[in-house]
């Protein structure tokens, strides 16, 4: 199904940038003056009907084909109701129906065969035709790879200019060519109309080269993402493909336009010939543009390199730590980690440590796992190092179980840095991602630490009773205020007890959340970089970063003058930082 | 004989006005519908709760709402709950709700789940009137 998808993609992409490159170039060549360019007129025409045609179908097989894979299986493409559904139901199907009501119109007008000797009644033909043409190409944007990625207009407003210059050069190729073809038959010289034509659609040309390269650009950056995208993701080997043979395009393209002034020039003696090579350059161009119209359909159909699984090429890649330089490399090296930077996880990771890596690497690991991105620890770990005795671990974990552990390895990294997070808020220095984790309640619906990003900053109170009761009833007691500081206080004892707010006692009343439930996950984490047993409270900024970290046993039990002081640094922070990544890199 | 380009006007005209005519018209009046749909149910949801707090032996025009909740503190004439989403009156929260005079008490503690009804005109005037373990 994939395959028809693309073979009809192909041909409805191709028939619908020629028809506006047909309509562009009669524009540019004005009404034609003589019998001779009449009847190139009509053969434009003609084969413009014959392209609305071939959009209009190849449209039904693509929107055929699209129903089945929306809906899982082959046999919808021949369902009419389901076919019904994904037009009605669906973004791409409501755009497919606005750009096929415009091919309709655009095949009606054309077959509507009026007299266009009037100059003024030619330019409105041909201008409504190229209005039409050009509308139903652009608004294909409206429903590919660029308008899914982003609720933002500008990704497919770049697709739309992109589009609408292809259409412009690539489209007016064949009908320039037959152009030129014709026009240079008969006699020594040229039609000064096929001339006159061929120049300014050499500059139209040269212009809408620079349109393309920018929104092509802009649109590789939005959809590639960067060179693990373009060298490891089908779609960045499509774009490579395209590039590729784009050159020989654009050789042609400088070939023709250099024969320009031969063509025009009174002295240069018989310049037909040179119209008819200038025409056969124009035919190649348009076969390889073809071509390039089948990579930019594949593209289509594939999934855009930014949310792909890029597989690196190469044995090294360049590291842009705080020194960039060039580190090994391996296939997984940009991959993408599929389990978030949980404290669930990191749990499960560190018993897999222990268990497995423990007995060889210590409790502590070589400085360097810090610069080696996930997927080079994901492929270290599934393959081993024989040369260095490290066992393969691909057959004895499961994929999950290794993503556990490449997460616990971050945390116990992250724990392990000599910069270290003390009582007093470094401002504008956040460094330290908080892990995620579940904060369940009881039976209340559960939330994650998550949810605060960008709201609320966090404290994250790490107790245990009756040792840390004396700051519980602080804290009760100054909730309101941190409330209103901008603060959610999460209480974590260090069992799970479906009666932990009851121990906490009735007055003053706990209205903060305290967690009943997967406590050892959070606490096995948070000791990472708070570790003994002693009480201890992490604040976490709006960002989701580690900022401050109190512990009882070093420098006392905090108390609630110091924590706002704290606070209040951190609302007065001007540069907050981004918002950390949910998975590990 | 009309002129090809009198009917080009014409074909852009009427895509224009087709185009702006069909959000003008049919795309505001979609938005009046949503809305008028949205005030349909909540009018709808609000004669249920009327009828369930008739149905309980309240007055006219008081409605009942039902919550999930932990308590977190508990006096004799008010709880502190921390509730899920109340359908109606509340999003989810940690709200003090009165409770009513001759509603049966049950002994309640902070930390308890609790399953519990409110009656009242508005969030103003609502009064917890029942309770149960979640």
């Amino acid at each position: 199904m994939t395959v028809l998808l693309f073979g009809a993609l192909w041909v409805h992409i191709a028939a619908s940038v020629l028809l506006t490159g047909a309509f562009s170039v009669l524009l540019l060549a004005g009404p034609p003056p003589n019998p001779g360019m009449r009847r190139w007129e009509q053969r434009v025409l003609s084969w413009a009907r014959r392209l609305v045609a071939i959009a209009l179908l190849s449209g039904f097989v693509w929107l055929a084909s699209r129903t089945a894979e929306f809906e899982g299986r082959p046999g919808a493409a021949l369902e009419v109701p389901a076919i019904w559904h994904a037009m009605t139901e669906t973004w791409p199907g409501q755009v497919w129906m606005a750009r096929h009501g415009l091919l309709v119109i655009l095949a009606a007008f054309l077959l509507l065969d009026g007299d266009v000797s009037a100059r003024r009644d030619w330019f409105a033909a041909r201008g409504e035709a190229f209005l039409l043409a050009a509308l139903a190409l652009i608004f294909l944007a409206g429903s590919g790879h660029a308008a899914a990625i982003s609720d933002s207009l500008w990704p497919p407003a770049v697709d739309m200019v992109h589009l609408l210059g292809a259409g412009i050069w690539v489209g007016g190729l064949p009908p320039l060519a037959l152009l030129l073809y014709g026009a240079s038959c008969d006699g020594t010289t040229p039609d000064l109309y096929a001339v006159r034509t061929m120049r300014r659609f050499s500059r139209v040309a040269l212009c809408t080269v620079l349109v393309l390269a920018g929104s092509g650009i802009a649109a590789a950056w939005l959809l590639v993402g960067g060179m693990a995208g373009l060298v490891g993701t089908t779609h960045g080997h499509l774009l490579l493909a395209k590039l590729a043979v784009l050159v020989p395009v654009l050789l042609l393209a400088a070939a023709s336009r250099a024969r320009l002034p031969a063509l025009s020039d009174p002295n240069a003696g018989s310049s037909s010939p040179t119209a008819r090579r200038m025409a056969l350059f124009i035919a190649f161009e348009a076969l390889l543009v073809l071509v390039l119209l089948g990579l930019a359909a594949a593209m289509t159909v594939t999934t855009p390199g930014t949310h792909g699984d890029p597989v690196w090429p190469w044995p090294y890649r360049l590291s842009l730590g705080a020194s960039p330089e060039i580190v090994e490399a391996y296939p997984t090296s940009f991959a993408r980690p599929p389990i978030t930077y949980h404290a669930g996880s990191i749990k499960q990771g560190m018993a897999l440590y222990t268990s497995h890596c423990e007995s060889c690497h210590g409790a502590l690991l070589a400085p360097q796992t810090t610069r080696r991105s996930a997927g080079d620890l994901f492929w270290l770990i599934t393959h081993g190092r024989v040369e260095r005795g490290m066992p393969e671990f691909g057959s004895n974990l499961q994929e999950a179980e290794r993503w556990h552990l490449i997460n616990a390895l971050r945390a116990m990294s992250a724990a392990a840095d000599p910069r270290r997070i003390g009582p007093k808020v470094d401002v504008d220095n956040a460094w330290l991602a908080a892990p995620d984790f579940t904060i369940t309640v009881g039976p209340l619906t559960p939330k994650a630490l998550s949810d605060y990003r960008g709201q609320r900053m966090v404290l994250l109170v790490l107790y245990d009773l009756p040792g840390s009761r004396d700051r519980m009833t602080d804290l009760a007691r100054h909730y309101g205020l941190l409330s209103v500081l901008g603060v959610e206080v999460v209480a974590v004892p260090s069992r799970s007890s479906p009666n932990a707010i009851a121990e906490l006692g009735a007055s003053p009343p706990v209205l903060f959340p305290v967690v009943t439930d997967s406590n050892e996950d959070i606490a096995a984490t948070y000791r990472l970089f708070a570790p003994g047993a002693a009480h201890a409270e992490v604040l976490i900024d709006r960002q989701g970063y580690i900022r401050a970290i109190w512990r009882s046993d070093i420098s006392g039990m905090p108390d609630a003058a110091e924590v706002q002081a704290q606070v209040e640094i951190l609302n007065a922070e001007k540069a907050p930082p981004p918002l950390p990544d949910d998975h590990v890199h | 004989m009309i002129r090809v380009w009198q009917v080009v006007l014409l074909l852009n005209l009427s895509l224009a006005l087709g185009v702006g005519f069909g959000y003008g018209v049919w795309g505001q009046r979609l938005t009046v519908l949503d809305g008028e749909i949205t005030a349909l149910e909540a009018q709808m949801d609000q004669l249920t709760r009327e009828r369930d707090a008739r149905l309980a032996g309240a007055g006219a025009g008081q409605q009942q709402w039902e919550g999930h909740g932990i308590v977190r503190a508990a006096y004799p004439k008010l709880l502190l709950i921390t509730h899920e989403d109340i359908a109606g009156l509340l999003p989810a929260r940690t709200t003090g709700f009165p409770v009513a005079d001759l509603a049966p008490r049950r002994a309640v503690h902070p930390g308890d789940a609790i399953r519990f009804w409110l009656q009242g005109t508005s969030y103003d005037n609502a009064v917890l009137v029942k309770m149960e373990a979640w």
